[in-house]
Parts: structure tokens; sequence; C-alpha cells
């Protein structure tokens, strides 16, 4: 029987899934030999170690080790250094304190001047953000980027725990499942208006086009995966997310795009 | 004489536009104006979202007051520009898609 080779960003969404899976079994969780973790393992892991208030076992990794506790605000950033070590941000539940967030984000990363212009990635961010804010109804949100200069590509993941994007169609009135929600929404769809619904779409477009990059949508029991493959996966329970994963992986560095061409 | 209100974006809102929110939330404070005429001025903005720009457009044909801009960076005029003229929604290949269950 032939086995099925995931893409790394879908087996970096799975291997939270088998932490989660853990946790729920036992409400503990043992990290001693995780000595990596990628943005679309971490962010989920620390809404759900902080949500749920599951005990661990730390990280041998120093490294891992602080990326948690701060993720799960055991730690501050004073605590390692100040916010240059910190490469994920909380959106706060009042939008009008999103501007620290915006900044400092955007500072960390020198405004996203390797990642495919400063237009690309302040786009990206800034649809993406509006989107939780549009429709999640979030309880904890986080955004992060890393760059991974020796394995040449960076990655920009964000999490939120809301309603999902086929739950807030349903909101809505709008009758679909997981999959068919997440495919309507990249192709455009929005339950606002006709003249809405731009922000994932592009983005997409902007940053698997564009910069060539693949990306990961999951969001309740549904993920989309663009990139060599082009695959639809429906998630068995054990897998279903509460909320919605969106995992973006570029070359590092990427050449400026004209986002101009896509919007 | 005619009298207006000046509104520094960057320093009312931020340098980097985002959110829909604070474009609906600007309107309000304009519409709250004594003023009719009002210039929104873009110095020192340095980004902006599709989705702002397309409320900010929504809200200024919504407005009773009389509005314009100045000051406004190159890469705002150029989304404001895009929104005003839009493409049609990106075509992303949605066909041949693999389902998978997992």
């Amino acid at each position: 029987m032939a086995t099925i080779q995931y893409p790394e960003l879908v087996n970096n969404y799975l291997t939270f899934c088998n932490y989660a899976e853990e946790a729920r079994k036992s409400n503990s969780l043992d990290l001693r030999w995780c000595n990596f973790l990628f943005p679309t393992t971490l962010l989920p892991l620390g809404v759900l170690l902080q949500t749920r208030k599951i005990k661990y076992l730390k990280p041998h990794s120093t490294n891992v080790s602080n990326y948690i506790d701060l993720i799960t605000g055991k730690l501050s950033s004073y605590d390692v250094g100040g916010l240059s070590y910190v490469p994920f941000v909380s959106l706060p539940a009042n939008q009008e304190k999103t501007s620290d967030v915006f900044s400092a984000l955007y500072k960390l990363h020198n405004d996203g001047k390797e990642y495919g212009g400063e237009d690309a990635f302040k786009y990206i961010i800034g649809e993406l953000v509006d989107n939780i804010y549009e429709h999640s109804e979030f309880k904890h949100a986080l955004v992060m980027a890393q760059k991974y200069a020796k394995k040449e590509f960076v990655e920009i993941c964000i999490y939120d725990d809301g309603v999902t994007i086929g739950g807030g169609f349903r909101k809505h009135g709008i009758n679909v499942d997981d999959e068919n929600a997440i495919t309507q929404a990249i192709l455009g769809k929005s339950t606002k208006s006709e003249e809405r619904g731009y922000g994932l779409s592009t983005s997409i477009a902007i940053f698997t086009q564009g910069l060539h990059g693949e990306i990961l949508i999951v969001s309740g029991s549904a993920g989309l995966y663009l990139g060599k493959q082009r695959n639809l996966y429906k998630f068995k329970e054990v897998h279903k997310l509460q909320g919605t994963l969106i995992s973006i992986r570029v070359p590092y560095p990427a050449q400026k795009v004209n986002i101009y061409d896509f919007i | 004489m005619t009298s207006y209100k000046t509104i520094p974006i960057a320093r009312h809102l931020s340098e980097n536009l985002a959110l829909r929110d604070s474009a609906r939330k600007l309107f309000k404070l304009v519409e709250e104006l004594d003023e009719h005429d009002v210039v929104m001025d873009f110095a020192h903005t340095s980004s902006i979202s599709r989705s702002f720009a397309h409320e900010y457009i929504t809200q200024k044909k919504q407005s009773s007051k009389r509005i314009k801009e100045i000051n406004v960076p190159l890469p705002v005029k150029k989304m404001f520009a895009a929104v005003n003229s839009p493409k049609n929604k990106p075509i992303l290949r949605m066909t041949g898609l693999r389902t998978i269950k997992v």
C-alpha cells in the first residue's frame, strides 16, 4: 500500500494534533524530547497549553522551552533578553491597541524587506489580522514570523481559536461544510458583501504565485494545502482544529514582489 | 472664510493602516466634527491594507462631510487606486485538488 507523503507544513500541523491528543487524554504533556517547533505547531500548542492549563514537562532545549514559556505567559520578553527574542505577538481583544502590535512585528522583521518586500509582508499581516477581527470572534490569536536562514525559508503563521471559516459562514446562514467554506473563502466569497473577500484570496495569490511559496489553511475539520501538491484535507475528529490556522512558507531571502499585480 | 479640520492620520491611528474598524472609527469621529470640510493628512503613514482602503472609500462615500486627502504616500495612493478600480478576484486554480482523509 502506498504511503501518503504529507508536505512538511501538514506534518507540523499533525504534530500539534498528536500533542493535543496526548494532552486531552492525560491533561499533561511530555515535551522533554521536543527540540524544535515550527510556528505551525507552536502557535496552536501554546494556546492549548495556556487555555486548558495543561501541565507539561519542559523541553531540554532551552530555546524551545523559552518559546513555550513565553507563549503560555510563564516568561516575559524581559526575562529572555528583550523583545528582539520574541518572534510572535498576541492580538489584543481591543482593536485600538493593535498599532503597537503591528509596529513590534514589523520592526522585529525589518519590515519584511527580505520576505518579498515591505508591501507584501505588511499586506498579508494586515489582511489576515483584519480577517480575524472581522470574522473570528477569537479569545486568543497569535501571529508569528520566523526566518530560517540555513533552511532558506520564512514561515509566517497566524492562529486564532475563534469560530472557524465554516462557522463564520454558517452564522450568516450560508450552509456549507468546512471543506467548502475554505475553498469558497479563498475564491473570495465574503459573508459581508460582493465588494469584499479580497484579503485572503489576494494574499494567497501574492505568496503562492508571486513568491512561489506554499500555504496551509486549517479551519475546523478541513485543511487546504497549496504548494508543490494541491490537497484538500478532511480531518477526523482527532485532527480537527478549534479555530483557524494559516501557515505560509516563502523562500528566503525572497525577492521583492509587486503586490499591485495581484490586488 | 471656510473653516476646516485637519486630521493627522498617522498620529490619530497608526503609521500602518490595517484594520477596517480603524477606518470606521475615524469616520465616526469625522461625522462628529463641527467643520464641514475635513482634510485627512496621510503624512508619515507607511502602509495600508486593502481592507482599510476599501472601508475608508466606503465610509467617505457615505460621509456628510467634504473630505480631501493630502500628503498621501505612494503605496497608499496605489492601494486607493487598486480599490477604486478593482480587478476580478484572483483566479486561484482550484481544479485538480486531491482530497485526502486524515
